[in-house]
């Protein structure tokens, strides 16, 4: 499937240009926050304004979870040439990964309720809150008839949204899909709750260093627009590059800690690019989940060294936009793409020493000059699940 | 809570930023059930009216009155001096 366009509002800008170039400078973007304010962390990496979206319905009662994949998938549409004015809408799908949804708006209700009974609570409560309802502004704002689904796989939501994006263009179910996926998920709540499954770092994410000790919650959204690539073609569209395949797993091991040893992940790694009929030693680049936790980054790397023994370069975008949840497998998604585009590979943010135990290519300090044929954006998620997204040059 | 005095600019400001109304389409003349447009929207305004002025307007009241009356309405119920 080709990538038309892609969109991206992160902590690292406001759109795709700004947030490249801020993941290929290697700046973390964390920042103490005063909503976590006497929380065990406080960092974390806020998108750095309000993003103005197309107009519709609701605007004003807008989640920031919707606003941000509204404005992702609008940038990654102007990219693609396409629009409204261009697309039989009915042919159209929307598949958003979001792995909370509207927050935000569901910590306001619930205070209301709290302090003022039933008769406080907004009825946008549920339209706002939602997590399908990125999926359902999208479909209204831009006229899309056909399918419009949310995928919740946790932290590989995103990937989820790409995965199926493309099985239902595969399929036939439409002409066009938009993927994004979008998290705003900042609060106090959530931000505790990974705190207490020990998740969080309260010194910064620094994928794959020594002293990794967690990650830091972010918030953000990363959209892309796929077609086939004959479609693309036949309209004079050039593809950033082109989807060659994907695969999902699951682990079947625990809530949320990864399977030791590695081989639910590396299922969805083999599996992918058995999908995509790439020989595993013809991968250039390996955009990895690389949380910066402990465990996921020892196993991660491991299972990399395994199937890719040629030692592929390796990066993680979660040093430099933190880790924005459901959105990340697509943000990531989009970085990847743009890495075969631009022949650069991003350098990982915060990370200064190595961990010596991994035997894995890390790209450390600057970007790399790089020419990327085939790579790979890896997502995982609490629960066990795996994505593989397998990306080539168009 | 921080109320507000209750005016037409004050009615005008909740209708553009909460419930998304051009404000060109807000005069003091115009029925309010022209700019509530939907069950929603109307439920929605009668908790911002609450929020903002601290009165109770019911919604079945709002689909009576133009913009002004509604400003006389919220001040008709203003308990403040």
């Amino acid at each position: 499937m080709a990538v038309t366009g892609v969109g991206l509002v992160t902590a690292g800008g406001m759109d795709a240009p700004s947030t490249w170039g801020h993941v290929l400078d290697g700046r973390p973007s964390a920042a103490i926050d005063p909503a976590l304010t006497g929380l065990p962390p406080t960092l974390s990496c806020r998108v750095p304004g309000t993003p103005p979206v197309p107009p519709g319905p609701g605007s004003a009662q807008l989640d920031p979870f919707a606003r941000l994949a509204l404005a992702a998938t609008a940038e990654a549409l102007a990219m693609a040439g396409l629009g409204p004015s261009t697309w039989d809408g009915t042919r159209v799908a929307i598949v958003t990964g979001c792995g909370i949804g509207g927050v935000n708006t569901y910590d306001g209700a619930a205070a209301r309720l709290a302090e003022g009974g039933p008769q406080d609570v907004s009825p946008y409560f549920h339209p706002s809150f939602l997590p399908n309802m990125a999926a359902a502004q999208l479909s209204i704002r831009f006229g899309t008839g056909g399918p419009a689904l949310n995928v919740a796989t946790a932290c590989a939501s995103g990937a989820s949204a790409v995965a199926l994006a493309a099985d239902l263009l595969t399929a036939g179910r439409c002409d066009i899909a938009l993927a994004c996926g979008a998290e705003a998920a900042v609060t106090p709540l959530v931000t505790t709750g990974f705190a207490r499954l020990g998740a969080l770092s309260s010194k910064g994410s620094r994928p794959f260093d020594r002293d990794r000790d967690g990650f830091v919650i972010a918030e953000g959204a990363g959209a892309l627009v796929l077609e086939r690539a004959v479609d693309a073609r036949a309209r004079g569209a050039v593809p950033l590059a082109v989807l060659r395949g994907h695969a999902t797993t699951g682990d079947t091991h625990h809530l949320v800690a990864p399977l030791p040893d590695g081989t639910g992940i590396e299922r969805a790694l083999r599996d992918a690019l058995a999908d995509a009929g790439v020989d595993p030693a013809d991968v250039d680049h390996v955009n990895a989940h690389g949380t910066s936790t402990p465990a996921n980054d020892r196993i991660e790397a491991a299972m990399i060294a395994r199937v890719l023994p040629h030692g592929p370069s390796v990066t993680s975008a979660k040093g430099a936009l933190g880790h924005p949840l459901g959105a990340a497998g697509a943000v990531e998604a989009a970085l990847t793409v743009l890495s075969i585009r631009d022949g650069v590979v991003p350098p990982i943010g915060g990370l200064t020493v190595p961990d010596p135990d991994l035997d894995v290519d890390l790209v450390v300090g600057e970007a790399r000059k790089q020419a990327v044929d085939i790579a790979v954006s890896d997502s995982f998620g609490f629960g066990g699940h795996n994505v593989v997204l397998v990306f080539a040059r168009a | 809570m921080n109320l507000t005095r209750p005016s037409l600019d004050a009615v005008a400001d909740i209708l553009v930023g909460k419930l998304d109304v051009e404000r060109e389409a807000i005069g003091p003349d115009v029925p309010m059930g022209e700019l509530a447009v939907d069950s929603l929207a109307v439920v929605e305004l009668t908790l911002q009216l609450k929020d903002s002025f601290g009165v109770t307007i019911e919604e079945e009241e709002i689909g009576l009155v133009t913009v002004a009356g509604l400003v006389e309405l919220i001040e008709s119920r203003d308990s403040r001096e």
